[in-house]
């Protein structure tokens, strides 16, 4: 693992996209402490400012400051975002671990449960979640993260079936160790770079698709701070004032660009085989 | 041929079936009582609560409620839309056409933008070009499909003042919807094109035609792109689904009329019977266009056709 820190430290590309999400997740933790005014506080008198040195990115058509709201939404964005892959995660080790490892019945049913899901797009299955649990930013975090459930299933079931023929798998087994403790202690840690990688790019996936449930109207409601909630707010003031989308905008872009940029990074070093999936 | 498509139907039907439990399943999942929840959305009257907890009969068994929602389901009865009240099938029918027509337009922009940047991009490998054009496709894979919607907006329709920003009819109101979803699939389009193409830019047969004396026109066209274009016919497949999501967040940037935004405001008004039919309609044309694309790619790809008779 040091070695892979040592080969992404070297590339410019994942040193840079590391930089850019220190940066944005520093400032969603720092949230209030680092922003001048309050996210929520209206001043009509300067509605639709022009960003400007009191405002760099702007006012709303409330007058609320738009860098204020980018950085406290960043927090909720990023909280959906990784929040969804640790659903996503956690069913999809779940199920694929023991899909792979136990095979037979167990294996088929699990398998064709995922078919199911796989016959639905993401964000159609994160749309139906949503019309089942409700609006909200919880039920948007919990709708994404079953969406992406099925790619995680996929790949570690595959990578299991690969793993548990390995000789040392059989050596596992054959000193008697259970079939939990072989998965556990002998599959896992050797299908874990595959997953990270997944996982990574998953969230770049996680954060567009839950910033886009919000800006159908689906997630938090206004006038929560969150990034695809502003971006819609923006979408009637386009010619008046198109910087109320373009804050949210480029937050959402730039934060997918440099989680790309490093899970890209982090495929060609740890997993180069994934490339064909990666590419989706 | 006919061995595999019998084979790829089998694979099929127990998903169409899975679908239809998923989908008959959303309104026994709710929170609550179901039709309470139902109406929630409607200020309904008692009598109304009334007459659609009869139409529903949810005091019957579960299985007997499941197997009257298919024999329904199979004659095109999905029921009836809480807010229009008109028949969930009719709905559909009027908003089906015009997302074809925005995912086809989508499809055709993909292609040839893709094509081109890829093939670009795998003929001079490490030059500005391919770095640029890969730039391009690591933008268009990392930009939500509504701020790309809103940037086409603001830049063409009402800077430019080119095209229409909204609304529906004529290919004028078609490009820029159809060019959000499409960048973003020529990006992904792009990259696989660029390295399909390197791969296949190696191989001996390529070394043979060069050496043979034909021009590199003919090498490229004739010799490499039939081989490249296998994956990428896969890869249009699978994307198809994402294709469908993308139409649900432009129809609505849009204000276009379709079956994302059928879904969407379905979803917002709480009307099940509503999203019931569009998800249901939606999963099923997917898992359709799968099974065209599967079949088609095996008449590209012979090979594929044999090793799935072989197994």
């Amino acid at each position: 693992m040091t070695a892979a820190v040592r080969l992404l430290w070297r590339r410019k590309a994942a040193v840079l996209g590391g930089a850019i999400l220190a940066l944005v997740v520093g400032l969603a933790v720092a949230g209030p402490a680092v922003t001048r005014t309050d996210p929520l506080k209206m001043n009509l008198l300067k509605a639709l400012s022009p960003p400007s040195a009191s405002h760099p990115f702007g006012t709303d058509q409330y007058g609320r400051d738009i860098l204020t709201r980018v950085i406290t939404g960043a927090r909720l964005s990023l909280v959906t975002g990784l929040g969804a892959v640790v659903i996503a995660l956690a069913g999809g080790l779940g199920l694929g671990l023991v899909s792979g490892a136990a095979g037979g019945w167990i294996d088929l049913l699990i398998m064709r449960i995922v078919d199911v899901m796989m016959a639905f797009p993401s964000v159609l299955l994160a749309l139906v979640v949503v019309a089942v649990l409700g609006h909200g930013s919880t039920n948007v975090m919990v709708a994404v993260g079953v969406s992406l459930i099925p790619t995680f299933v996929r790949l570690i079931r595959g990578n299991v079936l690969v793993v548990r023929e390995q000789a040392y798998i059989e050596a596992a087994r054959a000193l008697g160790g259970r079939p939990r403790r072989v998965t556990l202690q002998h599959i896992l840690p050797n299908i874990l770079a595959p997953v990270i990688v997944l996982a990574t790019i998953a969230i770049a996936w996680s954060i567009i698709i839950g910033a886009s449930l919000s800006f159908l109207g689906l997630g938090p409601r206004p006038p929560i701070p969150e990034w695809g909630v502003d971006l819609s707010n923006g979408r009637n003031y386009l010619l008046r004032g198109w910087w109320i989308s373009a804050g949210p905008g480029v937050a959402i872009m730039t934060t997918v660009v440099a989680v790309n940029l490093v899970g890209d990074t982090l495929r060609d070093v740890l997993d180069p085989r994934l490339r064909s999936l990666t590419n989706l | 041929m006919f061995v595999y498509l019998q084979q790829r139907l089998a694979l099929a039907l127990p998903v169409v079936f899975g679908v239809s439990v998923v989908v008959f399943a959303i309104v026994h999942l709710l929170p609550g009582d179901p039709v309470l929840v139902m109406l929630s959305g409607a200020n309904a009257t008692p009598e109304q609560v009334a007459e659609l907890r009869a139409q529903l009969r949810f005091e019957d068994p579960i299985a007997v409620q499941y197997a009257r929602f298919l024999r329904r389901a199979l004659v095109g009865d999905l029921g009836v839309s809480i807010f229009s009240k008109r028949p969930v099938i009719e709905e559909i029918a009027d908003q089906l056409p015009s997302t074809l027509e925005l995912a086809a337009a989508a499809i055709a922009i993909a292609v040839a933008v893709g094509l081109v940047l890829g093939i670009l991009a795998a003929l001079r490998p490490n030059s500005w070009l391919d770095r640029l054009s890969m730039l391009v496709a690591l933008g268009g894979i990392s930009m939500p499909s509504f701020w790309l919607g809103l940037l086409l907006i603001f830049a063409f329709s009402l800077e430019l003042g080119w095209l229409p920003a909204t609304g529906q009819g004529g290919w004028r109101r078609l490009i820029l919807p159809a060019a959000t979803i499409g960048l973003g699939y020529a990006a992904v389009v792009a990259r696989l094109v660029r390295s399909s193409f390197l791969e296949v830019l190696g191989n001996a047969y390529i070394g043979t035609a060069r050496a043979k004396g034909l021009a590199e026109r003919a090498v490229v066209l004739k010799h490499a792109l039939g081989n490249a274009l296998i994956p990428v016919v896969t890869i249009i497949g699978v994307q198809l689904g994402n294709l469908l999501a993308g139409t649900i967040i432009v129809e609505t940037v849009f204000s276009r009329r379709g079956m994302g935004r059928l879904a969407v405001t379905a979803v917002l008004d709480k009307d099940y019977p509503l999203i019931q039919g569009v998800v249901l309609v939606s999963a099923l044309g997917y898992v359709l266009v799968n099974l065209l694309v599967d079949v088609s790619y095996s008449i590209i790809d012979p090979r594929i056709r044999h090793r799935g008779g072989a197994a």
